[in-house]
């Protein structure tokens, strides 16, 4: 399997991310600072890292830099600095995901897992015929009406299917809760109560990791949802 | 705005240089135009007034060479005229070709030469037959000393044997007795005005004109009187009547008893009447023993002619018949002396300026006068046969006249010389004979000899094939002057560092910082130097016009040094006035000024702040007097004063008091407006730190009494409340950082827990008390993270540490939104939501993530405490201004706290805070609210809870989309 490494000045941290890591089957390098980190990095072969923010001798910032100019290895930054400047930060630098701390370590490893299925499938991209939609990680067979998140099928209803077909069609559109209703069930939205909004929580439940800090089906609040470009 | 450009200092020098270089050029041009276009000599000998000659020729025309010019045939001209008249000197001061001063001169028949000389001898009248002859030496001789005469005292007998006759009085007429009685009368004030001038001065001319109006008067009483009055002088004395005429020069003879009669008064008379002719004798006196003596005015002795026919003459009173005749022949040896000594002075001045080393003029010229041929040359040629051929062929230019064989020849180059005007050229001596002159006249063009027309010659040929070229390099001299002065006027000042950029600099130099009246007074000085300096070159250049031809281009030198010298002057004061101007300081600068400033102003001024301290030192009672009290009471008394002034004094005291009681009121107006304006900065003060602008200061300056205090009790308040909210801003920064701080170092072992607490769960512990302990674990540390996340927030709200990121937020699409997010929520707790919302768009101004924080944390509220199985309420309304969004729900504890308190920080619902929840989330609400200009407000009643929110509305510019 994939070899990590996971980078943070708290040995315990390390050591709890190591053993939900074995336990998946991956094998662990650890380096409890930048410099540790770099000269890993060099000499073994690297297939993701799991990179602190504030470490001695080297922090984090500096040591995704580092790396950034000669490997394009995935790097999560694991930070206990919530705020959005320092994850907008973090992701500039190179970084392919920021999660704060105390993380659920569910989430740490299912973030782990999406990053390498696309680090490791990375340019085996088969033919895409007209029918197939593709945002990040999330692709939609239209034909087929398949919905895989990093290549794992993801169940829907139909309506939760043609909610985020419409969304994921018209990537970067903001559809206010009237006009998708009115797109999905081809009917005058007068009163439409929550349905929308609760379809869509489901959406989200299924195919994000966090659903809270949603990737692809983002809520613009007080207007609508939407589905960002890549 | 347009930069200017600034000359180097470098460029500045260079461009003044060329500028006085094109005056210099300018005016040397001109002087040389002028120098070289004149001749002028000074003819100079012993005896006669010296002359000058001056041609001028126009170096513009076309004529290449000098001969060619008038000028040329000018200069000629005089020459012709001088060789005649030397032609006729030398008939009179010559013998057999050679001077001779032993030559004997008839002075009758030379000063009449002009008029008669050849019938002289046939006049019948014996009083010409002596003559009297002097020696040619002697009459040049007694030119250099003068003819003297002298003071004789002669009595009545002496007069008789030296004139043969009665003395002669050239009075204008003898008076009667009656005629002598009646001028006695009138001329005994005359006399006496006279006694005050001098003896034998004048009569003033208006005593004469009296007299004459009064001779007039008596004109015809004259007339009847005549016959009477000359019988007894004739009978007395025998009358000897010169050119009896009408009044004028009448001589009348006075017989000594007729003066011895007439005493004082008539001497008088016969001063008046003596006064002034030459002729007449000086004084008649009778003297005590009745004797009358004459005083006359003879010649001393030495000039007494020669003897040439033994007549045995000894005085020219010999000569003469009588005192008239001594008179004239007076007369005539003056005459002859004066002429012969100026013949004789032309004459040599001839010999040598037309001798043939010092003329390029050769001539043969024959003349005869009385009788005599006299002939003139100067040519190397001595025969005078052959001459035509031998001047036609010898010299550039020629001239040949002989009117005896009509024989006019010549090849001069303009109409000058013709046969008329030499006709008249030799007819102007009457005694010469015009048609029997012959002259030849050449003119050798090669100018061999350095006379008149050589030098013209020279500065002629040396000027006029170039004078084109000094024109034009005058002309653009000028122009370079003029063009430099323009730009100079433009640029002078402005200055740019050597190697800077391209902006100037306005510099002075030490000479615009001499005050402007100095420096106007030392100009005006420079300027009357300048011109005085001028007169005199100009006099100079006037009274030695002949020097100046010979040094023509020193001459040049000095006066276009001259020009450049004005030049440079002008230049200097006008550029220094032109930066005074530019500079702004022709008035600051000025000794006015200065006089204004230290001697008017400041005076002034100090009175007002000796003034302004009373007022700020005294009391308010003094301060009150001050300004009403000191009206008043001036106008009081003054008005007082004027209408006493009206009553008792004079009004004009009015014109004084009424200008005093203006002035004074004025002032204080003035000083009340002051005070009132300084006061209403005072308010706006007051109301800027009242919108928050706590920065703001009121200058002290020129505040006084209370309005001083007032300012500055603003000031202190003002930063008063300045350092207060810094140090409040400060405390809570410190504390947001302090808790952001904590939180970070809370987060770390926090992470671990939760982790192992996992990895604990994951050991699938069934005992069951371990098993309810880590479930314990697993919770609290979850609530752990909760807590510093929210707390994080919190204090990043209160700190004011957040930025919004304002946008249009439609509330309805919100609501909907929240309550699909947490329909699970609900349904869990049992809560049925009825909600209430317009069919629309509700628009509202609000950061997106915020506004949903708040809906969050409203409804993760509800969720945590609403009392299960109960409805939720919520109602949105707008009310055209604003939007209000309340929630009801039943409380599952009742609230024991006031409604206020809720929003506090770490408040809760119940007091023993078992429940799960920060305590923060209502009061992070509520900040956020307020911050996107809301207002949020909880209301309780009983176990009602009710959160109401208010927003202003945005206009509904669009209508809703279907």
């Amino acid at each position: 399997m994939a070899n990590i490494l996971v980078c943070d000045d708290d040995k315990e941290i390390v050591e709890a991310i190591e053993i939900y890591l074995r336990n998946e089957g991956y094998t662990i390098y650890k380096a409890y600072n930048g410099e540790d980190a770099l000269a890993i990095l060099r000499k073994e072969e690297i297939h993701l890292v799991i990179m602190d923010v504030m470490m001695p001798k080297l922090d984090g910032i500096h040591a995704t830099v580092k790396i950034r100019e000669c490997s394009s290895v995935p790097i999560i930054i694991l930070s206990a600095k919530s705020e959005d400047t320092d994850k907008i930060l973090g992701l500039n630098i190179g970084a392919d995901d920021y999660i704060t701390k105390p993380f659920n370590p569910l989430e740490l490893v299912a973030r782990v897992k999406s990053n390498l299925r696309r680090y490791t499938k990375l340019g085996s991209m088969p033919k895409e015929s007209s029918a197939i939609y593709r945002i990040g990680g999330l692709c939609i067979n239209d034909e087929t009406k398949e919905v895989t998140v990093d290549e794992e099928a993801v169940r829907l209803t139909p309506i939760e299917y043609s909610i985020l077909l419409l969304l994921v069609k018209n990537a970067g559109r903001v559809f206010s809760i009237d006009q998708i209703y009115e797109n999905i069930w081809n009917e005058e939205a007068i009163g439409a109560d929550n349905t929308v909004a609760v379809h869509i929580r489901h959406i989200r439940e299924k195919i994000e990791i966090n659903p809270k800090e949603p990737k692809y089906v983002k809520v613009v609040w007080g207007v609508g949802y939407k589905v960002d470009r890549q | 705005m347009k930069t200017k450009r600034g000359l180097t200092r470098k460029k500045s020098v260079l461009y003044h240089i060329l500028q006085q270089l094109g005056m210099w050029l300018a005016a040397m041009s001109a002087a040389c135009l002028v120098l070289y276009s004149f001749i002028s000599v000074k003819v100079e000998n012993e005896n006669i007034v010296s002359r000058r000659l001056t041609y001028d020729w126009n170096l513009f025309s076309e004529s290449r060479h000098f001969d060619e010019t008038e000028s040329f045939d000018s200069i000629l001209w005089d020459s012709l005229h001088d060789i005649i008249r030397y032609n006729v000197a030398k008939s009179q001061l010559e013998r057999d070709g050679v001077f001779d001063g032993s030559k004997v001169i008839d002075i009758q028949s030379f000063v009449n030469r002009r008029e008669n000389g050849t019938e002289l001898s046939g006049k019948e009248d014996d009083e010409y037959l002596v003559p009297v002859e002097y020696y040619l030496k002697d009459l040049i001789k007694w030119q250099k000393y003068g003819i003297n005469y002298i003071s004789t005292v002669l009595s009545e007998e002496q007069f008789v044997f030296y004139f043969g006759n009665k003395y002669y009085v050239n009075a204008d007429r003898y008076l009667t007795g009656e005629e002598v009685d009646a001028l006695g009368a009138y001329l005994e004030d005359v006399y006496l005005a006279q006694l005050f001038s001098e003896y034998y001065g004048y009569i003033s001319g208006d005593v004469y004109e009296k007299y004459e109006e009064y001779m007039e008067k008596y004109e015809e009483y004259e007339e009847y009187m005549v016959g009477p009055a000359e019988e007894p002088a004739a009978e007395a004395e025998g009358v000897s009547k010169g050119q009896s005429g009408s009044g004028a020069s009448a001589s009348v003879g006075i017989t000594v008893t007729k003066i011895t009669e007439i005493t004082q008064l008539h001497e008088a008379m016969a001063d008046i009447l003596l006064d002034g002719g030459d002729s007449c004798v000086e004084d008649i006196y009778v003297d005590s023993t009745g004797e009358v003596w004459v005083v006359v005015r003879m010649l001393e002795e030495r000039y007494q002619p020669i003897d040439t026919r033994n007549n045995t003459i000894d005085t020219i009173a010999d000569c003469a018949n009588g005192w008239d005749r001594y008179n004239l022949i007076c007369g005539w040896l003056e005459q002859a002396v004066a002429d012969i000594s100026y013949n004789y002075g032309e004459y040599l001045g001839f010999q040598e300026r037309y001798s043939a080393e010092n003329s390029n003029i050769d001539y043969h010229c024959e003349m005869s006068m009385m009788g005599e041929s006299v002939r003139v040359s100067n040519s190397s040629l001595d025969s005078w046969t052959g001459l035509d051929e031998y001047y036609r062929e010898n010299y550039g230019r020629y001239l040949i006249y002989r009117p005896e064989d009509m024989i006019f020849e010549t090849n001069m180059g303009t109409e000058w010389f013709n046969e008329e005007s030499l006709f008249e050229a030799f007819s102007k001596y009457e005694y010469a004979y015009p048609e029997t002159a012959h002259i030849w006249l050449g003119i050798d063009t090669s100018y061999p000899a350095e006379d008149i027309i050589s030098r013209a010659n020279d500065a002629y040929a040396a000027v006029h094939p170039v004078v084109y070229l000094i024109a034009a390099a005058g002309v653009a001299g000028l122009l370079l002057w003029f063009g430099l002065f323009l730009y100079l006027s433009v640029k002078t000042g402005w200055r740019r560092e050597e190697g800077g950029e391209e902006g100037a600099v306005l510099t002075l130099g030490w000479f615009d910082d001499i005050p402007t009246e100095l420096t106007a007074g030392i100009g005006a000085g420079a300027a009357c130097l300048l011109v005085i300096a001028g007169k005199m070159l100009l006099e100079y250049f006037y009274s030695f016009l002949e020097t100046v031809c010979v040094h023509r281009f020193q001459n040049a030198l000095l006066l276009s040094g001259y020009a450049v010298l004005c030049s440079l002057l002008f230049c200097l004061f006008w550029y220094s006035l032109l930066r005074r101007i530019k500079a702004h300081t022709l008035w600051k600068n000025s000794l006015l000024c200065m006089l204004w400033q230290k001697g008017i102003k400041r005076p002034l001024c100090a009175l007002g702040r000796m003034l302004l301290k009373f007022y700020d030192n005294s009391g308010v009672f003094f301060r009150s007097l001050f300004i009403l009290g000191g009206i008043m009471g001036l106008n009081l008394f003054f008005g007082f004063y004027c209408a006493t002034a009206v009553m008792y004094h004079n009004r004009l005291f009015l014109l004084l008091f009424i200008p005093m009681i203006v002035f004074t009121d004025a002032a204080v107006l003035s000083f009340w407006i002051y005070h009132h304006l300084k006061r209403k900065r005072i308010i706006e003060a007051i109301k800027r730190i009242r919108e928050g602008e706590l920065d703001c200061q009121i200058g002290l300056e020129k505040m006084h009494g209370e309005n001083r205090q007032l300012a500055e009790a603003v000031n202190s308040i003002g930063a008063g409340i300045k350092t207060a909210v810094e140090t409040s801003m400060k405390d809570e920064r410190l504390k947001a950082d302090l808790i952001t701080n904590v939180s970070h170092d809370i987060k770390t072992p926090l992470t671990s827990i939760i982790n192992y607490v996992d990895l604990l769960k994951r050991e699938r512990i069934e005992q069951e008390p371990a098993k309810t302990y880590i479930g314990v674990l697993e919770n609290k540390s979850w609530r752990l993270k909760q807590l510093t996340d929210d707390l994080l927030e919190a204090s990043k709200i209160s700190s004011g540490n957040i930025t919004l990121h304002p946008e249009n937020i439609d509330l309805t699409e919100l609501l909907k939104q929240a309550l699909g997010e947490f329909s699970e929520k609900f349904e869990e707790k049992n809560l049925t939501v009825i909600e209430s919302c317009p069919q629309k768009e509700v628009c509202i101004e609000a950061d997106s993530r915020r506004i949903w924080r708040v809906m969050e944390n409203l409804f993760n509220n509800i969720c945590k405490y609403a009392l299960s199985g109960t409805r939720v309420y919520l109602d949105m309304q707008t009310n055209g201004e604003e939007v209000t969004l309340s929630m009801k729900n039943i409380s599952a504890q009742s609230l024991n706290i006031p409604a206020e308190e809720l929003t506090e920080r770490f408040i809760r619902g119940d007091v023993s805070r078992n429940t799960e929840g920060s305590g923060l989330g209502l009061s992070i609400a509520k900040s956020l609210v307020e911050m996107q200009k809301g207002r949020f407000e909880i209301y309780l009643d009983g176990d009602l809870f009710k959160v109401t929110l208010v927003f202003p509305l945005l206009d509904k510019k669009e209508e809703s989309q279907p």
